[in-house]
């Protein structure tokens, strides 16, 4: 009852305000002491907010909801009540507005910071939820950092069941009344609290483990997707991930490069310093060209044993070529942490452009095609196919 | 003299077993079968008759992923426990938890607050 109470004092203060509102902008100007309208506007808008912080809190879908829309509504009011305090372009003497740029510019800089309060009324229950997801998934990634098995509790406790709360005030009513049926219904009602406890206990621990295999599915597409040495796409997904770029380079006939970097001599750095220090050449590879200035659209993969593809999407030769060459001069440069030894591992790379019904394969051919003319030309190079 | 209980896993229902010798009913696996209620029904039905008669049961499970039925299964088979537990049965709970999977100690938690018979967490790797 008292929810209801508080909403429909809301619902009052709201259309009060609303009314508020409206008369001012019907006002004729200079009728009206704005400033302090805006006070008072500013005020009841606070006061709006600390109603429904209340509101959500004693009848919100979940306790959670209900305090984080209360602690929404205390962050809220200091931005509120700023109004008051910051000078509005009106002349204290005449009332007149002035037209003095440098106010504006304040009550616009001022609208722009506090959007989010002055035009929305709280945070819906489904982005608290998500808000308090990613908390709890953020809580989650430290505790397996630290290797802790236990996640986060989650909210166990629902509002009072209807059947319940009616149930008891029956069954206390007949203890009272000295009823002889008073022991038999209390069992009924034992049984029925524990049926409901069931019940939720059964769909929050199904909704457990529907999530836990949803994160499962998420754990499995990633592996699908990625090679397991380096981190990066492998072949399948590069392949997928090329058919989509290049599909829409040839639909809006734009230009799309791929470089074709193969290491140089990689079976003879297997050979001499061991499995495991070709493998850091590897991933040295992919840490050089991850950090060879690619842009978020760029992508590339482990598509061989030592063979890496990277997708250039909206670029031509000449500035793949150069791309290349960075990438080529960085791996040169890049020590690879081999214990015992300085090893530094070349590549050569080709380099093609996206032509009119080019396929993956095509395309790819054409690299490795260049990429081949980059290894008898001596190999730690870069050449432009066609 | 009752009968034991044996049935092998498949890929949606675990394996149940009990062993006489150290009084423990096993149930190990993955619990989504077609009718969980069909499946359990005579697992049910054996722990009933053993509790009858018995004055100890350990139940061991290790089950890492269960349907909603198969939960109110598990709730039945506890609840079977817990009353056997009121008769003066030692009852018991093994509950077998991934460590890699931080839900699972949390879901075993559950199941732990609806019985007041001893209930121990173990990890399973």
């Amino acid at each position: 009852m008292e929810t209801v109470a508080t909403i429909e004092e809301c619902r009052l203060g709201h259309a009060e305000t609303l009314q508020r509102a409206a008369a001012i902008l019907a006002a004729a100007p200079g009728s009206i002491d704005l400033a302090t309208e805006y006070r008072i506007l500013a005020e009841g808008y606070r006061r709006l907010c600390h109603l429904l912080g209340e509101a959500a809190a004693a009848g919100g879908p979940g306790r959670t909801d209900g305090d984080a829309a209360t602690a929404a509504g205390e962050t809220a009011a200091p931005a509120v009540e700023a109004p008051g305090r910051m000078p509005l372009p009106l002349c204290m003497v005449c009332h007149k507005i002035h037209t003095d740029d440098k106010e504006w510019i304040g009550v616009e800089a001022f609208f722009a910071r506090h959007a989010d309060i002055l035009f929305s009324h709280g945070i819906c229950p489904d982005c608290v939820k998500q808000t308090y997801g990613r908390l709890g998934e953020q809580i989650l990634a430290r505790q397996n950092s630290l290797g802790e098995a236990h996640a986060p509790s989650r909210p166990k406790e629902r509002a009072a069941d209807d059947s319940l709360v009616q149930m008891r005030s029956v069954v206390e009513r007949a203890i009272r009344e000295n009823n002889p049926l008073a022991s038999e219904v209390e069992k009924f009602f034992k049984r029925q609290a524990k049926l409901v406890r069931r019940f939720d206990k059964i769909v929050a621990l199904s909704d457990s483990y529907q999530l836990q295999l949803r994160e499962f599915n998420l754990r499995l597409e990633l592996m699908a997707h990625t090679d397991p040495l380096t981190g990066v796409n492998n072949r399948g997904y590069f392949m997928e991930l090329l058919n989509v770029e290049l599909s829409r380079a040839i639909r809006h006939q734009r230009v799309l490069s791929v470089l074709l970097l193969d290491l140089d001599h990689f079976k003879s750095v297997n050979d001499t310093h061991g499995h495991a220090a070709g493998d850091e050449a590897l991933r040295s590879v992919t840490r050089v060209i991850q950090a060879s200035g690619l842009r978020k659209t760029d992508f590339f993969g482990r598509i061989g044993g030592e063979e890496f593809a990277i997708v250039l999407p909206e670029t031509g030769l000449k500035s793949a070529a150069e791309v290349a060459e960075r990438v080529r001069a960085n791996l040169e440069n890049a020590e690879i942490p081999v214990p015992g030894a300085r090893l530094r591992v070349t590549a050569s790379i080709g380099v093609s452009q996206c032509q009119a019904g080019d396929t993956e394969d095509s395309l790819l051919q054409r690299a490795d095609h260049a990429m081949y003319l980059a290894k008898n030309g001596g190999r730690n190079r870069v050449c432009l196919g066609a | 003299m009752l009968e034991t209980i044996d049935i092998k896993a498949t890929y949606a229902s675990p394996a149940i077993r009990f062993e006489p010798q150290s009084k423990t009913l096993h149930i190990a696996g993955e619990s989504y079968p077609e009718n969980s209620f069909d499946f359990y029904a005579p697992v049910l039905k054996w722990l009933k008759a053993y509790l009858q008669q018995a004055d100890e049961l350990v139940l061991d499970i290790a089950v890492t992923y269960m349907n909603s039925s198969s939960t109110k299964c598990t709730f039945d088979i506890m609840d079977a426990m817990e009353d056997a537990f009121s008769r003066g049965v030692k009852t018991s709970i093994v509950w077998r938890y991934n460590r890699q999977n931080p839900r699972s100690y949390e879901m075993a938690e559950d199941f732990r607050e609806e019985v007041t018979f001893p209930f121990e967490k173990e990890a399973l790797n």
